[in-house]
């Protein structure tokens, strides 16, 4: 059967990032003890104060247990043999972009991102964390006009000590999960932000992640800090290259929209997902969270095309009222990838509302599973909910599963559930060849036109972006 | 409590079934107080008032279950269409639905339309019935040949207290079409009993509305047979109940043969003591391939007292189906009504104005262009009253 | 006369289920020819086998398209080459904007005959105007293809997109089926606006009255995957007061 035929060639469609960079870089030995811990800090000339945090964090960690209840099995971790640092060894000093080393710049050309002059013609100010370690942000001048900041962690650790003490870990707590107080203690780089009150963004603020090196763990924290009013459209992409072995992501971002602020933080994912047997690819671990004060709003928009094995919940914590909470989400898994995703909506002040669109596309041994929890506290009175959960099936050998948990102790809520799990039909693919369409292309407007409802709420650079992407993941479709 | 009570319909026929109580599934959430608590006698030949509005065209009003000539006026039909007075005989005998077997053993009079293969109907054909006091019958048939378009507009009206239980039958030919509109106005005090069933050949076509506005107990089942590939019906229904009504819609689509289309929408503004009921039974049969199925009950509840029972079915024996329902219950929008009055409407106003477009998405829609004119002016009338 | 379709002894299996047992037929540029039958006799077979649904199986026998074998032909080659069908059950594509398909399936058309892509602005003016010939409303050109629309709406979309793409050879697969009178003489007019000197028509119908609307050059009437008997409307005429047993007493089994 022709679907059969398309739905095997997605399967073997290849990875389109997994180059290597031969970049020297400077890394400390694999492995996990307290002086690894002081070498990072030290490598970063960071403060007491952080070091002592990331300490208490390690030791907190040791006394953890890895979690087993996600869906996605996944071989024992060998934490030992993790190089926890890893930065491309600068010939010198940089003071301009010209001095980037040139095989760095190459590298972010063949992922298409530009770091001159075109991204200012696209308004999008970027932060680039390759490896462990942030090489470049660009626009941070024009910025800085408007009295934002945005920067590399360590920059940030450096030039405003006291905004990152001061909401470092109020949003993701060092004790709270395994690898987010894994990242706690051995976080390298990543990015900080923060917009003063009053002051909305004049261009999307973007971060581009890669893990180049091998063996490495990728450990990024990304903090921000929406002030009163204030409103920033942030987006992440990550690429890494092909490895047989696996390499680990875990990462933790954390949000705070102060009263009446608007964060809209767009994640577009594409990490190594291993070959099409299901050998490498990368685990991607992910603690994402915000915190909404009153009036604030916070989305969430991803498109997780990547990673062996995806497992993060972006949440929101809708603590004042009115504020709201908003998650879109399309996952596509292919080969043997694996996902875990969802969100956790947690309301906690009156009037808060939140909003859940999640669509899940699974191919060849894709399998996928939709978790979230809305939950509604006893104080939450006049809080809604709306959740609607789709998942496409390409093919007979994967899987979708949706599973909700609706928490609520607030008699006067509204919460909505929709989910539906539907499979292209060869008389759609059929139909659109019939009117000239090639089966590749009939594929790709199926899954698209599924997707719609989240791709709208992407950037409009980024939407075209990730439909590309979904539509370079089905490429090859027709055999 | 006299448990030896006569039967409440023992004057009128001889053996009455049994009638069901709320222990009966079907029945459950609707009882039968207003039927069971007087014994029903024959209509008295009291002249009837009734409220349903003329649409010009062919008429036909059965006063107290009996066709009146002279309000009757089965004139102006085009070639290929008759209309007969007589008593079709059920098509179908379910032991299980009493008020059917009551109906087969007590209706005297009844009428039945014929329309012949590719003629269309342009006018739509009202049947008025109406009622004064007693307990009456009646039953129509319609039979629509392949190709045939008809549009009906059946009234259940009248003044004071009465009963009619009424079954109408409709047999619709292949690629014919069938437009039907039911409106139950009647006096606070009048109880209906309705059947309607309707079984669909290959590509034919039904839409149904049915509207219930006022009487203390209005239950209609609605029986619809998707007995040829390709065929298609969308029923909707609204019920506006207030006081201490009851008005129930039992809806069963049989999904026998492949790629049939239903669709149900069935909305319930329930205000004071008012009760609502909704039960929605789809049946996709094994081998009905391609079948799509839609099912949607909201129900609006404008005061703590009311209440609505709702009951969606499911029940799916092929595979390569798509079926879906969903039912919402819930007070206006209060959110909404803040808006309406943040821009100067008054609180009454807001929720009138709410209430009135929830209801005229149904309304709206209403395939027999006349009644949707005749309804859409009775709902200015009763959200206007609503606003004081 | 141009031989546009030419059928020869077709023998069709689905599933290892042989349902049309030699087939011959000829359509010429700028004929009409209705295809009769029972339920089952194998009408929306043949119409899907020309388009190649790839369900279908050819066992023996060829289809030509202007001379031209297409039985070695993907569906969207054969489309592009002017295979035009109408669905008898017309698919939802949720998400996916009428309008946008619309357009995309006119350029991958236009793209294989060499001609230029039409630009958004340009389409626009062009899907308009068939979209008031076939009676669509405006709304609906932006919902996605066929979700959500009624049974009529549905079929004048294949009939709106039978306009746009203009193909060679238009099969029209029970498009009246379902349909009311008005619909249908809609439909009928979309239909008629197309009749060409070059092009053919290839009507699949269960019901004579669409031929009184749409008038046939020939008419045949496939019963057990054989063309039983061919001849001109009066052909239709007499099936639709007769029914088709005189038909079934006459054919002898070969």
């Amino acid at each position: 059967m022709a679907q059969n035929e398309s739905i095997q060639a997605l399967t073997e469609q290849e990875y389109k990032h997994g180059w290597v960079t031969h970049i020297d870089s400077d890394q400390v030995p694999p492995g996990l003890n307290e002086d690894v811990i002081r070498l990072i800090s030290s490598k970063k000339a960071e403060p007491e104060w952080l070091l002592q945090w990331r300490l208490r964090a390690y030791r907190h960690w040791l006394t953890m247990k890895e979690p087993t209840w996600q869906k996605p099995k996944y071989p024992a971790i060998d934490y030992q043999s993790v190089i926890y640092y890893s930065a491309p060894k600068p010939k010198k000093q940089l003071n301009s972009l010209d001095e980037v080393d040139p095989e760095l710049l190459a590298t972010f050309e063949k992922l298409g991102i530009s770091l001159d002059e075109q991204k200012r013609l696209a308004g999008v100010a970027v932060d680039v964390v390759f490896d462990s370690v942030s090489v470049k942000t660009t626009f941070q001048d024009e910025l800085k006009k408007a009295g934002i900041i945005f920067c590399s962690f360590s920059e940030a650790v450096k030039e405003h000590p006291d905004l990152v003490r001061k909401y470092l870990g109020t949003v993701v707590p060092f004790t709270d999960n395994f690898f987010a107080t894994l990242n706690s203690a051995v976080f390298s780089d990543g990015s900080f932000c923060y917009i003063p009150p009053g002051v909305r963004c004049p261009m999307e603020l973007s971060t581009y992640f890669r893990i180049n090196s091998a063996g490495t763990g990728q450990f990024e924290r990304t903090l921000l800090v929406a002030d009163e009013g204030s409103y920033v459209s942030y987006l992440e992409g990550c690429t890494a290259p092909s490895r047989d072995e696996n390499q680990l992501h875990a990462a933790v971002v954390e949000l705070v929209a102060l009263r009446g602020a608007h964060i809209k933080y767009s994640t577009v994912q594409n990490w190594y997902p291993g070959d099409k047997d299901g050998k490498g690819g990368v685990y991607n671990f992910v603690t994402k969270r915000g915190v909404a004060e009153e009036n604030a709003r916070l989305s969430w928009t991803q498109v997780e095309t990547g990673s062996a094995i995806t497992w993060k919940y972006p949440s929101c914590i809708l603590k004042g009222d009115n504020s709201v909470g908003e998650f879109y989400s399309v996952a596509m898994t292919r080969d043997y990838q694996q996902a875990d995703t969802g969100t956790k909506m947690i309301h906690i002040g009156r009037n808060t509302k939140s909003t859940i669109i999640s669509k899940g596309i699974s191919a060849g041994h894709g399998d996928q599973t939709y978790r979230g929890q809305v939950k509604i506290l006893k104080s939450a009175g006049g809080a809604r909910n709306f959740s609607a959960c789709d998942s496409l099936l390409l093919g007979d050998k994967c899987g979708a599963h949706t599973v909700p948990y609706i928490e609520s102790s607030n008699a006067g809520a509204i919460i909505e559930h929709e989910a539906s799990t539907s499979k292209i039909s060869d008389e759609q693919i059929f139909f659109l060849r019939q009117r000239g369409l090639s089966e590749e292309d009939a594929v790709n407007l199926i899954v698209n036109g599924f997707c719609k409802d989240v791709l709208n709420e992407l950037p409009m650079e980024f939407a075209v972006e990730a439909q590309k992407l979904l539509g370079l993941k089905l490429e090859g479709a027709v055999g | 409590m006299n448990t030896t009570a006569a039967h409440p319909f023992a004057a009128l026929t001889p053996n009455p079934p049994a009638l069901p109580t709320i222990r009966d599934e079907d029945w459950r959430f609707t009882p039968l107080k207003a039927v069971t608590g007087q014994a029903w006698a024959a209509p008295s030949a009291a002249p009837v008032k009734f409220d349903a509005p003329d649409l010009g065209g062919p008429r036909l009003v059965f006063l107290n279950g009996r066709l009146d000539d002279s309000l009757s006026r089965p004139a102006g039909l085009p070639a290929g269409v008759t209309i007969s007075r007589e008593l079709p005989p059920l098509r179908q005998a379910a032991p299980e639905r009493p008020f059917v077997a009551l109906n087969a053993a007590g209706a005297r009079d009844g009428a039945v339309i014929r329309v012949a293969r590719n003629v269309k109907v342009e006018n739509p054909l009202q049947v008025v019935y109406a009622g004064g006091d007693g307990a009456a019958f009646a039953r129509l048939r319609l039979e629509l040949a392949q190709g045939a378009e008809l549009a009906v507009a059946e009234h259940f009206t009248g003044a004071g207290r009465h009963f009619l239980g009424s079954v109408t039958e409709a047999s619709v030919g292949a690629n014919a079409s069938l437009k039907i509109a039911r409106v139950v106005a009647d006096s606070a005090q009048a109880v209906h009993i309705a059947e309607f069933c309707a079984r669909l050949a290959r590509d034919a076509r039904l839409v149904l509305d049915s509207i219930a506005l006022e009487a203390e107990l209005a239950r209609t089942e609605l029986r619809i047979e998707l007995d040829g590939e390709g065929s298609q019906c969308d029923l909707r229904g609204l019920a506006l109940a207030r006081g201490h009504a009851l008005f129930d819609h039992q809806i069963h689509v049989d999904h026998a043969k492949p790629r049939a289309t239903s669709r149900q929408l069935f909305r319930n503004v329930l205000d004071d003591k008012s009760r609502g009921v909704f039960s929605g039974r789809v049946i996709v049969r094994p081998g009905a391939a391609g079948t799509d199925a839609q099912q949607q009950n909201n129900n609006l509840l404008l005061s703590d007292d009311a209440r609505v029972d709702t009951k969606p079915m499911l029940e799916i024996y092929a595979d390569d189906v798509k079926c879906s329902h969903g039912a919402t219950s819930g007070q206006l929008d209060a959110n909404a009504v803040f808006f309406l009055r943040s821009r100067g409407l008054g609180v009454d106003q807001a929720r009138a104005l709410l209430t009135f477009a929830f209801a005229n998405e149904i309304i709206e829609h209403i395939a027999v262009a006349g009644v949707r004119d005749w309804l859409g002016a009775r709902m200015g009338e009763r959200f206007h009253g609503l606003a004081q | 006369m141009t031989k546009l379709l030419e059928i020869t002894d077709l023998h069709v299996a689905i599933a290892g289920t042989e349902i049309l047992h030699g087939v011959n037929l000829t359509v010429n540029a700028g004929e009409v020819h209705a295809i009769m039958g029972t339920n089952g006799s194998g009408k929306s077979t043949l119409t899907k086998v020309i388009a190649g649904h790839p369900d279908y199986v050819v066992t023996r026998g060829d289809i030509r398209l202007r001379g031209q074998s297409i039985l070695e032909r993907e569906p969207e080659e054969r489309a592009r080459e002017g295979v035009f069908l109408a669905f008898q059950y017309p698919v939802e594509v949720p998400g996916v904007s009428n309008m946008y398909f619309l357009r995309t399936a006119l350029n991958a058309q236009r793209k294989h005959r060499g001609q230029p892509e039409l630009s958004g602005a340009e389409f626009l003016a062009l899907v308009k105007d068939k979209a008031r010939l076939v009676d669509i409303d405006a709304g609906l050109l932006n919902r996605s293809v066929n979700e959500g629309f009624s049974g009529g709406e549905k079929k004048r979309n294949e009939i709106l997109q039978l306009c746009v793409l203009e193909p060679a050879l238009a099969i029209l697969d029970e498009t009246d089926s379902g349909l009311d009178i008005d619909a249908l003489k809609t439909v009928a007019a979309g239909v008629n606006s197309l009749r060409s000197p070059q092009r053919g028509f290839l009507l699949v119908t269960h019901y004579q009255r669409l031929l009184d609307y749409i008038r046939p050059d020939h008419v045949h009437v496939l019963l057990d995957g054989r063309i039983a008997r061919s001849g001109g409307p009066e052909l239709a005429l007499k099936l639709e007061k007769e029914g088709y047993a005189w038909l079934e007493a006459a054919t002898t089994p070969s």
